[in-house]
C-alpha cells in the first residue's frame, strides 16, 4: 500500500515503532470501511487526508489517556542518555552537551527552530515543510543559525575558527 | 565542531524543564498545517522538539500526512480519466475509440495481470543515464503512466506512454549519484489501474 510505504518512511527516519504505523493503518482501514458502508464510494484525496490525520489524532488522544498522565502535571524531563564511558569522561561529555544545548537555547527563535530540527536529525526539506518556509529561507536561517551556534561555542573555547566558517 | 559532532552533543543533552505546557493534539495539527502566526508555531515547536512525549506524536501526524499525500497522487489521473471517459460517451465515439486501440489477441500470452511487472530497473540497480525502464505488457492496458519520485517520495515527473518501455528524458534532470524511486501504473479499459511495486535505483 502506497500510504504505508510513505508513512513508514517518516516513521522509520524518526525512530517511531512499526506498531505505530500498523496502528495508524488499522485505524484508517476502519474509517474507509465505515465510509464505504455508509455509501461513500469515491474516497477523495481530501477525505483520505482528513481520515489519516483524524486517525493519528485519535491514537495520540488514546495514548495520552492510557498513560494516565495529566498533561498539566508533566514536566517532560528527557531521560538522561546511557553512555558507555567512565564517570570523569561522562562528566566532560555531559558538560559539553549541556553547553551545546544552552547555546542552541540562546539563538534567535526562527534560527533556533531550524537549528534544533537539524540537530535533531530532520532533513532540510522536512524543516521547510514543517515550518512552511521556502527552501531559500530555510537554507538561510539554518546556515546563519549554525554559524551563530558555532560563534557562541567558539567564544567558550569550543571548536575552532576553521570549523566556524563551514 | 562539525555538524555531526554538534548533533551528537545536542542529542546527548538532557532538558531539565520544557518551555510551556504539552500542546493539545489539535494544536499539533495546527503546527502541521502551518495555521496561525509563525511566532506561536515556533513557540509550540520549541516545546515539541524537546519533549519526549510530543515529539513522537508530531512525527506520527507527519507520517499520516505524508502517507495521505502519497495516496493523493493517484487522484488527479483517476479524475481526469473519469472526465475523459464521460466526454467520450457524450460524443458517442467511445466504443469506436476503444475498438481502435484493441491489441491483437495473438500478443496476449497470459491472463489479466494483478500488477505491472517491471523488467528494468530492478530494485537497488545502479544505472547510467539515460535511465531506461521496461515492463511486461499488461493485458487490457490502454496506457501506462511512469512516475519518478525523489528518494523522499516527492513526485518529480510523470509521463504517459502506450509502449512497454520508456527512457527518462533529460528534462527530468536525473542526477548522478542520486537515488530515485520509480513505478509504472497501467490504466485498463475499464478505467481501473494496476501498478508495479515502487523500485529504488541509483544513477551512476
Amino acid at each position: 500500500m502506497r500510504f504505508a510505504r510513505f508513512a513508514g518512511r517518516i516513521a522509520h527516519d524518526r525512530g517511531l515503532h512499526q506498531e505505530d504505523v500498523d496502528e495508524l493503518l488499522q485505524e484508517l482501514r476502519v474509517r474507509f470501511w465505515r465510509a464505504r458502508k455508509d455509501g461513500l464510494r469515491d474516497l477523495s484525496a481530501g477525505y483520505v487526508r482528513r481520515a489519516a490525520i483524524s486517525a493519528a489524532l485519535d491514537i495520540i488522544r488514546r495514548r495520552r489517556v492510557d498513560r494516565n498522565v495529566s498533561i498539566e502535571d508533566q514536566d517532560g524531563a528527557r531521560p538522561l542518555p546511557t553512555l558507555a564511558a567512565g564517570p570523569a569522561e561522562l562528566l566532560d561529555q555531559s558538560e559539553l552537551a549541556q553547553r551545546v544545548a544552552r547555546a542552541v537555547d540562546g539563538l534567535a527563535p526562527p534560527r533556533r527552530a531550524a537549528v534544533r530540527m537539524y540537530l535533531d536529525g530532520y532533513r532540510r526539506e522536512e524543516i521547510a515543510e514543517l515550518l512552511h518556509w521556502s527552501d531559500a529561507k530555510t537554507r538561510n536561517l539554518l546556515y546563519r543559525g549554525l554559524a551563530d551556534l558555532r560563534a557562541v561555542l567558539l567564544a567558550q573555547g569550543i571548536g575552532s575558527t576553521r570549523e566556524n566558517v563551514q | 565542531m562539525n555538524d555531526e559532532e554538534l548533533r551528537r552533543e545536542y542529542q546527548r543533552s538532557a532538558s531539565a524543564t520544557l518551555p510551556g505546557a504539552h500542546p493539545e493534539p489539535e494544536q499539533l495539527e495546527l503546527l502541521l498545517n502551518g495555521d496561525g502566526p509563525e511566532a506561536e508555531r515556533l513557540a509550540l515547536l520549541e516545546h515539541v522538539l524537546r519533549c519526549p512525549t510530543c515529539g513522537p506524536e508530531l512525527d506520527l501526524l507527519r507520517s499520516a500526512s505524508e502517507g495521505s499525500r502519497a495516496a493523493e497522487r493517484r487522484a488527479p489521473a483517476t479524475r481526469w480519466l473519469a472526465l475523459a471517459a464521460a466526454a467520450l460517451l457524450m460524443i458517442g465515439i467511445g466504443t469506436l475509440t476503444f475498438r481502435g486501440r484493441v491489441t491483437p489477441a495473438a500478443d496476449v500470452l497470459r491472463g489479466k495481470s494483478a500488477s505491472v511487472s517491471l523488467i528494468e530497473p530492478f530494485a537497488g540497480a545502479s544505472i547510467a543515464r539515460p535511465v531506461r525502464l521496461a515492463w511486461h505488457r499488461v493485458d487490457g492496458a490502454t496506457s501506462y503512466r511512469v512516475e519518478l519520485l525523489s528518494k523522499d517520495g516527492e513526485l518529480i515527473s510523470t509521463w504517459n506512454t502506450a509502449d512497454t518501455a520508456f527512457a527518462i528524458p533529460d528534462s527530468a534532470r536525473v542526477a548522478a549519484s542520486e537515488s530515485y524511486d520509480v513505478w509504472v501504473r497501467a490504466t485498463l479499459a475499464d478505467r481501473t489501474e494496476v501498478s508495479s511495486p515502487i523500485v529504488r535505483f541509483s544513477v551512476k
